[in-house]
């Protein structure tokens, strides 16, 4: 599980972005609501940087009024196009692993009458 | 000085272990997670917070070597085309052959040891030659980097302490410029400002603590009655060749809750710098101290809830 974590923490971000820039602890509260997806909060930032790295998010500095200046997060048309294609992916990966892991699936009826005999 | 959560025992420990873990991660990528991490914590705690509070948010956090270590992989995932963000190297693909011990019995073992000891000595010599270059130091010429501010700075002098210090102008951007000499035979590369234990913090309380850092490019004389600095770019890295200057802007929000007359400032800059293959902290001794006096105004005032 943890490996299927931190391949789809990626995508999760560039969604949460999607809808608006965040800066870091906001973001990260977010991912953290979503029960399980976040192990600790620390490997945000070293993914953040790797998606900036990647051209799929910018960041700058904001300093809004009665706020500390924060670095915001945004994603950027590159990340968008990445996280488009992303869902679709994921809808058919998902789809499939959904099948073969139903316990009625064809697969995993035939593994389970294999064993028993 | 008004204290910040960075202050807290606790969170000075946690800082402390985050130096030694990044030590090891590439300078930008760990002084760029430095500041991340810093701002997290910053954003998370108040000043005041109670240590149960401390302990549950550096608990999140994770350790230092855990996100060092995510880093760290996140580093090597750069290097496998096709990964995807988040994705992970396949260490098959990079695991070194096997050899025969025929093979290291061969001529070529001979070569392949006398190409060891050649790196080894050009690196011990880098790592000497760059150890011992003298630190970046402060040039005389220097000034606050905003009209508003360069209108109203008081220059005093006590016990042979020479300190300029300007209003605080709560909820904006204040900073000055001063040049930066690198007097050693060695390029310096100014990749950021240094956190940690020990680390005189320049402006604890405003944003970011450390104040945000660049060096010039071109370089460009400081003019101390203000001047244009059209067509200057104050970069990081900011790359100083030997024996040259670069003029180094450090800027920071104000939003520190400063009562009455009270001050807040530095006379040294804690830089992250690399020197030939070595990455070091340089405390900069400022040839005068820069500081913003109080009180703080607006929703910064010390009666304000923010400041609460």
């Amino acid at each position: 599980m943890t490996e299927l974590r931190r391949g789809v923490l990626g995508p999760c971000v560039l969604a949460l972005l999607a809808v608006r820039p965040r800066f870091g602890l906001e973001l990260v509260r977010d991912l953290a609501a979503a029960d399980g997806l976040l192990t600790s909060d620390g490997t945000v930032f070293p993914l953040l940087n790797r998606l900036r790295d990647g051209g799929l998010v910018t960041s700058e500095w904001r300093d809004e009024e009665g706020e500390r200046a924060r670095r915001y997060y945004s994603i950027t048309a590159t990340g968008r196009t990445y996280l488009t294609e992303f869902r679709v992916d994921w809808a058919q990966f998902a789809a499939t692993v959904g099948k073969v892991l139903s316990p009625g699936s064809v697969l995993g009826g035939t593994a389970g009458k294999g064993r028993e005999q | 000085m008004s204290g910040t959560a960075l202050d807290n025992p606790l969170v000075r420990e946690y800082l402390r272990e985050m130096e030694t873990a990044f030590a090891r991660l590439p300078a930008r990528q760990g002084s760029e997670l430095r500041e991340q991490i810093i701002a997290h914590i910053t954003d998370a705690l108040t000043r005041d917070a109670a240590d149960e509070q401390v302990t549950t948010v550096l608990a999140r956090l994770g350790s230092p070597a855990e996100v060092a270590a995510e880093a760290a992989a996140v580093t090597t995932t750069e290097a496998t085309d096709g990964a995807g963000p988040g994705g992970r190297r396949d260490d098959a693909a990079v695991r070194p052959s096997r050899r025969t011990p025929r093979a290291w019995r061969s001529w070529r073992t001979w070569v392949a040891a006398g190409a060891v000891v050649a790196v080894v000595a050009v690196v011990a010599t880098n790592l000497i030659v760059a150890g011992t270059a003298p630190a970046l130091t402060a040039g005389d010429a220097e000034a606050w980097w905003y009209a508003q501010d360069r209108a109203r700075e008081v220059d005093t002098s006590a016990d042979g302490a020479d300190q300029t210090t300007v209003p605080i102008r709560s909820g904006h951007w204040q900073g000055f410029v001063i040049d930066l000499i690198n007097d050693s035979d060695q390029t310096q590369t100014v990749l950021g400002p240094a956190y940690g234990n020990g680390v005189p913090q320049a402006f604890a309380g405003a944003s970011p603590p450390q104040g945000i850092i660049g060096v010039s490019t071109p370089n460009r004389e400081i003019d101390e009655g203000g001047g244009v600095y059209t067509g200057v770019k104050f970069v990081l890295p900011g790359v100083i060749p030997p024996h040259q200057l670069r003029a180094m802007r450090v800027l920071w929000f104000s939003n520190t809750c400063l009562e009455g007359k009270s001050e807040q400032g530095n006379d040294e800059l804690a830089l992250r710098v690399r020197v030939g293959w070595i990455t070091r902290t340089e405390i900069i001794s400022l040839t005068q101290g820069w500081f913003v006096e109080g009180p703080s105004t607006g929703k910064y005032a010390s009666s304000a809830p923010y400041c609460q």
